[in-house]
């Protein structure tokens, strides 16, 4: 018996050891050509291909291909540029944004793309009762009476010039207009020619809306690169060449987006050629650039992951204090969680806006360096003696001593946890880890509740650097994201978002000087700013992932594989 | 009869535990978007029917499960049965397929062993069904993804077909099929040898063999005809556990193996904080299981003719 299983067990090995590595493709032609499926690994299934209803991501990277809005960001800078608009203009007293659209962009199947459509989109957000989108239409004049049934159309939004311009009229000035305008709202423009037979916006019924009808999943018509062919539940979604794209037909004829159900599955379908290209974790970024079938890209994200301090939790006072905070970030070696964490793939951040913004400028920022020394000399001025068993003591007795809470199912936030305990023991902090549920985690450390201190989350931004979604102090609410409750940059936020200058330079002073105070006042620590890791078999040519314009996509239609 | 005050239990179980666990659906929908405001949230919330007090929800789901009416999903905005629908079958080709795959390797593995007992095939057997018992099943099925999958490349790495191929019940699909099938089959491959081992060796030695045998039957006969069908008797019994594993562990199955199926929507559904489509699947599954446990007893009866099905 013991012989079979050593026997069996050798020949195992053998087997695994002798795998043959996968075939090189031979190039037989170095020109671009016509055909070919690309296959995309996604780790969730999409849940809707109508962009009014749509709010994750899954569901985004494929009508992204299918629906297009009038401007996108360019790939390099982020500057707002034009899509199917071929230009906007925002007028000096930044109340009127005028798309003019381009000529030659029709839809799938021949009919002209007029503002018409843009218009039926901004409608049709308003009208929805499932869209989280409404937001982008505060300040657009009309929006409001519309969405309440007092009027049949959005009187704020005028098209002209046989539906070749799109006029926006605003209520006040709204600096980030133009980077949050260009979608209508739900990001892809949708066809008014075909979805009015289950929704006419003309009307002041507010009982009907888009939420419910079958071309939510199966798109009739686009104007992006790809039209829309096939949805398998939870296996996947093919989409077919739009040889009506106004950039010209892609090459690829067919897009296939295929669902796996983890990050490890995609890497694997990666690995065995199933997949054409995909995002990878960290951890397999390594192991993949070494093989020979594949060509790695690393590019910067915008996110990035810290530490929130709650300053308003009466059982750990210590947490009010500035120098504690900062004590707190040269206590920990952020280069370190770099390194050990995301195995180097990433950057360290020391303020809000990320180093891909065209907001970004860290001069005047204090670079927290792993100081023991210093962070402890902070801890004293702050008021904290050492005690005898090497943990400080607040101004009131009490150790300082605290929990550090994350979720469990991230292995690189409960590692920089484990780290957190270790190097703030060695500046005199005594650490509790918490380890829960994502849902738990959120629900625990939200504003509103007090029996939180310290909470290891990451965010993620929109390209715009406007800090208001997570920094002011009206988003300090029961489900905001400003979970620490920081209110002292609202009159910078206010300004850069209210005008009146709206010029890039205006608003990039203004919120480089609302980075410094963020800097100074360390409400939080921030730890890095993590690259995006992409990856894709060699045969696929013209790919060239940069951090804009939806990561990967913005050429698609000059992808081609070599054979 | 019973099977309906159990279904109702569950109805309540499901809606509590998805209720009570922390956490908001609309957060979820909500995701990163900022400039939604307090009101908006508050018309989601509405549109959903989540404003309204527990026991009113509860009451106007059980009514409309009741018609096959389980509400929308919150996130696909399609009828939680529709969802559902479209992924049983993909579920029910496994756990049928792993069910017989089991029954046909376990059943045999286990006379084998009895027949040639103290042998090195009985010792191995009983091995094989130690080992396969011990090792989790989500354990096994990485193990045949990495080395069989994405090593060797002799099985596919999951889903249901080859990209580009699309086919109903073809090879490509069996060849998917070799991994998922051979985890769902692990419970009964682990499990039948050893009930059946006991079982055949002890009705070996009774009376009505020893008369077969001496009426001059042939051995085959005697352990197919005789011995096999007694035997059967506790493998029966069992079906209704290896049921309860071949259901439930569709979610760990078809996650490991990247199959479309009810485990996987489930799974999806209960990260999300899709409720309806948590209730539905939970419910649906449930009336399956209940259902597999009927086939259990009418199984039961077939094998042994003194038990009668009322």
């Amino acid at each position: 018996m013991r012989r079979f299983v050593v026997a069996f067990a050798v020949s195992l090995f053998v087997a695994v050891a002798c795998a043959p590595a996968p075939a090189a493709p031979v190039s037989v032609a170095d020109k671009p050509v016509a055909g070919g499926r690309i296959v995309d690994g996604f780790t969730s299934d999409i849940k809707t291909l109508q962009p009014v209803l749509s709010s994750d991501t899954a569901s985004s990277g494929v009508w992204n291909l299918i629906y297009y809005s009038l401007t996108r960001n360019d790939p390099d800078t982020g500057e707002v540029v034009g899509q199917l608009a071929e230009k906007y203009e925002l007028s000096s007293d930044g109340l009127t944004l005028t798309y003019t659209l381009r000529d030659n962009v029709t839809w799938s199947d021949g009919t002209p793309f007029t503002g018409e459509d843009y218009k039926y989109t901004a409608e049709a957000v308003m009208r929805s009762k499932k869209t989280i989108r409404k937001g982008t239409f505060d300040n657009v004049v009309g929006a409001k009476d519309y969405a309440d049934g007092k009027t049949d159309g959005i009187a704020g939004i005028t098209t002209g010039a046989g539906g070749k311009t799109v006029t926006i009229k605003f209520s006040k000035v709204f600096c980030p207009a133009v980077n949050q305008m260009g979608g209508a709202g739900a990001g892809g423009i949708i066809p008014k020619h075909k979805f009015t037979q289950y929704w006419d916006s003309k009307t002041t019924d507010t009982a009907k809306n888009i939420d419910d009808n079958p071309m939510n999943m199966e798109p009739a018509v686009a104007t992006g690169p790809f039209i829309f062919k096939e949805y398998k539940p939870g296996d996947h979604v093919t989409l077919v060449r739009n040889e009506k794209f106004f950039r010209g037909a892609p090459l690829i004829s067919e897009y296939y987006v295929k669902f796996y159900a983890d990050s490890t599955a995609v890497t694997n379908a990666l690995k065995v050629g199933e997949v054409t290209w995909t995002g990878v974790d960290p951890k397999d970024y390594e192991e993949l650039s070494k093989l020979d079938t594949l060509r790695g890209f690393r590019f910067p994200s915008f996110s990035n992951g810290y530490i929130g301090w709650n300053p308003s939790n009466a059982k750990a006072p210590w947490l009010a204090s500035r120098d504690v905070r900062q004590a707190l970030w040269y206590g920990l070696d952020t280069k370190t969680i770099i390194d050990k964490v995301l195995f180097g793939l990433g950057k360290q951040v020391y303020a809000n806006t990320l180093p891909t913004m065209w907001a970004y400028d860290d001069s005047g920022l204090n670079k927290y360096g792993y100081d023991v020394k210093k962070a402890k000399e902070l801890l004293e001025k702050a008021g904290a003696k050492m005690g005898s068993d090497g943990v400080y003591r607040w101004t009131d007795g009490q150790p300082i001593k605290m929990k550090i809470e994350t979720n469990s199912d991230s292995n690189t936030r409960t590692t920089i946890l484990q780290i957190a305990q270790e190097q703030y023991a060695q500046i005199g902090v005594k650490i509790d880890p918490l380890l829960e549920s994502f849902p738990a985690l959120t629900e625990r450390t939200r504003f509103s509740k007090p029996d939180w201190e310290g909470v290891i989350l990451g965010i993620s931004y929109g390209t715009d650097p406007d800090p208001y979604g997570v920094w002011h102090s009206s988003q300090a609410t029961a489900t905001g994201l400003n979970r620490v409750g920081w209110n002292k940059g609202d009159q910078l936020i206010t300004q850069q978002r209210d005008g009146p200058d709206c010029s890039q330079a205006a608003r990039k002073r203004i919120i480089h000087e609302h980075d410094v105070l963020l800097n100074q006042e360390a409400p939080w620590t921030f730890l890095y700013n993590a690259d995006n890791l992409v990856f894709s078999t060699k045969p696929l040519q013209g790919f060239e992932p940069k951090p804009f314009s939806a990561g990967s996509l913005w050429n698609i239609e000059k992808w081609w594989l070599k054979t | 009869m019973q099977a309906i005050p159990t279904l109702l239990g569950i109805m309540v179980l499901t809606f509590l535990l998805t209720r009570l666990s922390p956490a908001d659906p609309i957060d979820f929908m909500v995701g990163g978007v900022t400039d939604i405001t307090a009101a908006d949230r508050e018309a989601l919330r509405e549109a959903y029917g989540l404003n309204r007090p527990l026991p009113l929800q509860f009451v106007d789901w059980a009514w409309s499960a009741v018609r096959l009416d389980f509400g929308k999903s919150f996130f696909s905005h399609r009828p939680a049965l529709q969802l559902i629908g479209e992924r049983i079958p993909n579920t029910l080709q496994l756990a049928v397929a792993g069910l017989l795959v089991g029954l046909g390797l376990g059943v045999p593995l286990g006379v084998v062993a009895a027949l040639a007992r103290g042998s090195p095939a009985d010792h191995t057997i009983r091995v094989l069904s130690v080992v396969l018992h011990a090792i989790p099943d989500f354990f096994l099925g990485l193990l045949f993804v990495l080395i069989l999958g994405v090593q060797l490349r002799w099985f596919p790495i999951g889903s249901m077909n080859t990209i580009g191929v699309d086919c109903g019940f073809c090879w490509d699909r069996i060849w998917h099929m070799a991994g998922p099938v051979l985890l769902y089959a692990n419970a009964g491959i682990a499990t039948y040898p050893r009930y059946l081992r006991t079982e055949v060796l002890e009705i070996l030695g009774q009376d009505f063999v020893r008369t077969a045998r001496s009426k001059g039957l042939r051995e085959r006969i005697v352990v197919a005809v005789h011995v096999l069908r007694n035997a059967l008797i506790p493998v029966v019994s069992l079906l209704g556990g290896i049921l309860t594993i071949v259901i439930s562990g569709s979610v760990i199955v078809e996650q490991v193996f990247n199959w479309p199926g009810l485990g996987r929507l489930l799974f999806e559904a209960a990260q999300n904080k899709d409720y309806p489509v948590v209730q539905a699947s939970v419910l649906i599954g449930s009336a399956l299981l209940l259902a597999s446990y009927i086939l259990r007893d009418i199984a039961y009866a077939w094998v042994d003719p003194r038990i009668k099905v009322r």
